[in-house]
């Protein structure tokens, strides 16, 4: 019980982080609430949001719901709060039925200073950059895979951990020793290995052709043990921050 | 050449769900939400077998888009009379409307543009794209359905039992095998300019009930919830990051699109006497919910499990109770699939 309590408490700190949008969620239930012409509203907003919370909160759903959506996931229970719904639909009636205008704007103030110290801003430099393409995944992706089609039919490719989510985006028919997950045991240790400051070349050249994996590409930052060419692997082509090679 | 493959799958798409939503409504935006509906929903209710027979995505996509031209044939047939009056109305709508309304519905307009924009322009990495679009990618150049572990392009030994119920992605690669786009092209670049304005569309529709049509206060609506939105990225949990963020992602729409139409179709519910119309879209959003992500298959009965609670005590009655029982249906026996899959 305890635990469920404990899981529960941090799946809402984490949601909500150090915004203030639930305090303004919590004034605008009140304001439905106390509000006489509301009685549809009543109903249909805050009702329903008071039996998620409650169902989000109670232990025995709690655990019910963790244990089929999964407790890493548990905290999707909160989309169904229609939280910014509520917000926005107290604040504009608040607007409209205040007819003192020092009132209505000092509202106005303190919803829009809540909400821009709630720290979440989205269009920052550390959300959005600039695209590289229209794909919007990394150039590199595209000229690894169009270079290995064009030089074979059926690739199989062993690529560095930043490139791993973006090669199957672009091309769907390649085949790649590991994605994001690594399954097999020999995936894990090259994956591991790969991931080295020095990278033992012995390991991912024999455990990749173990695998049937013809080409291996790395970053040039990657300091390489030995060179692959000692290993049965061709140097086969340099890019601008990476450097393929072809098993022979 | 993208943007306008782009812009003829967005006529398409436009004239094919007003076609479809049209025999549900006189209203415009009424009938574009509803024709949205049917098409999600025959879509999840075609494609669930087809992956269990492991029929090719070239099948798939003939049988969705002969069953989806049919569909609009008979409805051109039997609404030719109405199919155009709707759109009387909004030039003669417009014209009686005060300047600085008009001009609070330029700037609620403005807003979401840019909103929209910046999504589009920019790009924001998310590495849950390497399962979502990798799927529907393999879809389009393997003609397969889940038959590829999109992470090593080899065969699956077992079917991924969590992903098999929600084939969103093979619905973009549908979407974009249309007019011959790349679905990554497709989901990064061009879908935001789709989804994010149809968030947002959803919400127009649910404040013109609300404010009975008060133009002004439902551009305010808007603009609140644009705010909101915007500055709502205070942890990468919330449904304004996913919105902002991630919307080409089946998780992204259950959180933005599907449950605000939930709470749409309860608004019509309790305001309007005709009911049976609004009780099958529900019914159907079902399939929507469960074809966007595996969590719509649970949230989605929760969610309306608690707003039929809510209507059942307003109306006095417990058939609507049953009623809002009947529309998880598709969500349980999906339920009950996933669980003999996965055990």
């Amino acid at each position: 019980m305890r635990e469920m309590i404990n899981m529960v408490v941090d799946t809402f700190i984490n949601f909500n982080g150090n915004s203030f949008y639930p305090i303004l969620f919590v004034i605008s239930i009140l304001y439905i609430i106390i509000k006489k012409d509301e009685k549809f509203n009543k109903y249909l907003l805050i009702l329903p949001s008071i039996c998620i919370i409650l169902i989000f909160l109670f232990p025995i759903t709690a655990y019910v719901l963790s244990k089929i959506l999964g407790a890493k996931v548990y905290w999707r229970i909160l989309w169904l709060i229609p939280m910014i719904l509520v917000i926005a639909y107290s604040l504009t009636q608040t607007f409209y039925n205040i007819s003192n205008k020092t009132k209505k704007y000092l509202i106005l103030l303190s919803f829009i200073f809540l909400t821009i110290f709630s720290n979440g801003f989205i269009f920052t430099s550390d959300n959005f950059n600039v695209s590289e393409n229209i794909y919007k995944i990394p150039n590199a992706a595209i000229e690894i895979c169009d270079i290995i089609n064009e030089d074979c039919t059926k690739p199989k490719i062993l690529v560095p951990k930043e490139l791993l989510p973006y090669i199957k985006q672009y091309d769907g028919k390649i085949k790649m020793f590991y994605g994001r997950g690594a399954y097999t045991i020999d995936a894990k240790t090259v994956y591991f290995t790969m991931s080295e400051e020095i990278v033992d070349i012995s390991i991912v050249t024999a455990l990749s052709r173990n695998n049937e994996c013809n080409y291996l590409v790395f970053n040039n930052n990657q300091i390489l043990s030995d060179t692959p060419e000692n290993y049965g692997y061709a140097f086969f082509k340099q890019l601008k921050n990476y450097i393929i090679y072809k098993l022979i | 050449m993208h943007e306008l493959r782009f812009i003829l799958l967005l006529i398409i798409i436009f004239i094919v769900i007003y076609l479809l939503g049209i025999s549900f409504s006189k209203k415009i935006g009424k009938s574009l939400l509803f024709g949205f509906i049917i098409a999600l929903a025959i879509f999840q209710i075609i494609i669930i077998p087809m992956i269990f027979l492991h029929t090719t995505f070239t099948f798939l996509k003939i049988t969705y888009f002969s069953i989806i031209i049919l569909l609009c044939i008979l409805s051109l047939f039997y609404n030719r009379v109405k199919i155009v009056k709707p759109f009387h109305s909004i030039k003669f709508n417009i014209k009686d409307l005060p300047k600085r309304t008009l001009l609070i519905i330029l700037i609620t307009v403005l807003i979401v543009f840019i909103q929209t924009f910046i999504v589009y322009k920019y790009t924001h990495i998310d590495e849950d794209d390497a399962f979502y679009v990798a799927t529907a990618v393999a879809a389009n150049e393997t003609d397969s359905m889940f038959k590829y572990d999109v992470y090593t392009g080899e065969e699956y030994s077992k079917f991924p039992a969590r992903y098999v119920l929600s084939p969103f992605p093979i619905l973009l690669a549908t979407l974009a095998s249309i007019v011959g786009l790349h679905v990554t092209i497709l989901s990064h670049t061009f879908l935001p300019l789709l989804l994010i304005p149809l968030a947002y569309f959803i919400y127009v529709l649910i404040a013109s009930e609300l404010f009975r049509c008060d133009y002004k206060k439902v551009s305010i609506f808007i603009i609140v919830i644009s705010f909101l939105n915007i500055f709502g990225s205070y942890s990468v949990y919330t449904t304004s990051s996913f919105l902002l963020f991630r919307i080409w992602q089946g998780k992204a729409v259950l959180a933005n699109i599907i449950v605000p139409i939930v709470i749409y179709l309860f608004i019509l519910l309790m305001k309007y006497k005709k009911k049976h119309v609004n009780w099958l879209m529900l019914f159907l959003t079902a399939f929507c919910g469960s074809l966007v992500s595996s969590m719509g298959i649970v949230l989605f009965p929760v969610l309306v499990g608690c707003m039929g609670i809510s209507y059942s005590i307003y109306s006095k009655s417990i058939k609507t109770l049953l009623m809002s029982g009947i529309c998880c249906i598709p969500c349980i026996v999906y339920g009950i699939i996933e669980i003999i899959l996965l055990y």
